[in-house]
């Protein structure tokens, strides 16, 4: 029973882990995009509303 | 036009996290779906020019910065012209998504890929070639339609039988969808992505372009070689053998059982 439970765990591990490293940089790249974006159009938005 | 960092973290309540994600899984979405296609290349291009443009507004280059502001104008105009097979095959996807996904019985889906992948290896110990695509949540419907609608019950027999060299239905491909051979003799949409591999012919472009196209599973044998490959999102698998094929395709096809 111990044995299976680890087993599962580190299958889990093992999923979180590939769910991170697939497409790595592109995921990175997306994030900062997005980021960016939302940091650039926030400034747009609120710099309309102060004029 | 920017905030600073200071006042970017004091805004950064709940909702502008949820904005955030919800933008980079848009993002990260059109990029997977971008990517090894031509339209990286112009992604590229104009990646460097939005960059070019914040560079020469921060330096002061008043003039270069004025003319890239004039080329934004018409920006939009030219990505719908430049993107328009790619912003096509986007709105297809999205729409024939099924939201609710039709669920088939495990027992279907263990069946179908056992009776695919004994006529796969027959065919592929007698260098027959095969191509057989099988659905997933992206209806085939528009390249069933190509070919010759069967609707039987899947048999390693019937998909040996569609491939033997001489058959009428040999040309072309299979298209199956649960436990059931919809068509035969379809014609694939070919590959257009300049990496793959120069030595690859027709049936494997063939089960690479409709991979690009779909979500299908595409399993193709090669005529020459009898290699088994798979091609599944844009990218081929190839020299699988049988247990290889039967673990891919019980994983690939197991959320829909």
């Amino acid at each position: 029973m111990k044995m299976k439970k680890g087993i599962n765990s580190s299958i889990f591990k093992m999923n979180i882990k590939s769910a991170i490293l697939n497409n790595f940089w592109l995921k990175l790249i997306s994030l900062i995009i997005a980021i960016i974006t939302w940091f650039y159009v926030y400034g747009e938005i609120t710099k309309g509303i102060r004029i | 036009m920017f905030l600073n960092i200071q006042e970017f973290i004091r805004l950064l309540d709940w909702k502008a996290i949820i904005e955030i994600l919800i933008l980079w899984f848009v993002i990260y979405r059109i990029f997977l779906f971008l990517k090894g296609t031509k339209a990286v290349y112009l992604l590229r291009g104009i990646i460097i020019l939005v960059i070019s443009f914040f560079l020469f507004q921060k330096l002061g280059f008043y003039v270069l910065s004025w003319l890239l502001t004039k080329f934004f104008a018409f920006f939009l105009i030219l990505i719908v012209i430049i993107f328009q097979p790619e912003l096509r095959e986007g709105l297809i996807r999205l729409g024939k998504r099924h939201f609710f996904p039709i669920t088939l019985k495990k027992e279907d889906v263990e069946k179908s890929i056992k009776e695919i992948v004994t006529a796969v290896v027959s065919m592929s110990k007698k260098r027959i070639g095969a191509l057989i695509a099988i659905q997933r949540e992206i209806g085939l419907k528009n390249v069933a339609e190509t070919g010759v609608y069967l609707n039987a019950e899947i048999s390693s027999e019937i998909l040996e039988n569609i491939f033997y060299p001489s058959a009428p239905l040999h040309d072309g491909g299979v298209v199956v969808d649960g436990k059931t051979v919809v068509s035969a003799a379809c014609l694939f949409p070919l590959s257009e992505n300049p990496n793959l591999d120069k030595t690859l012919g027709m049936r494997h472009r063939a089960a690479v372009g409709l991979s690009e196209h779909s979500d299908a599973c595409v399993v193709v044998v090669s005529e020459e070689t009898g290699t088994i490959s798979l091609a599944v999102g844009g990218q081929l698998t190839r020299g699988l053998s049988g247990e290889d094929l039967v673990t891919i395709l019980k994983g690939l096809l197991r959320r829909e059982g």
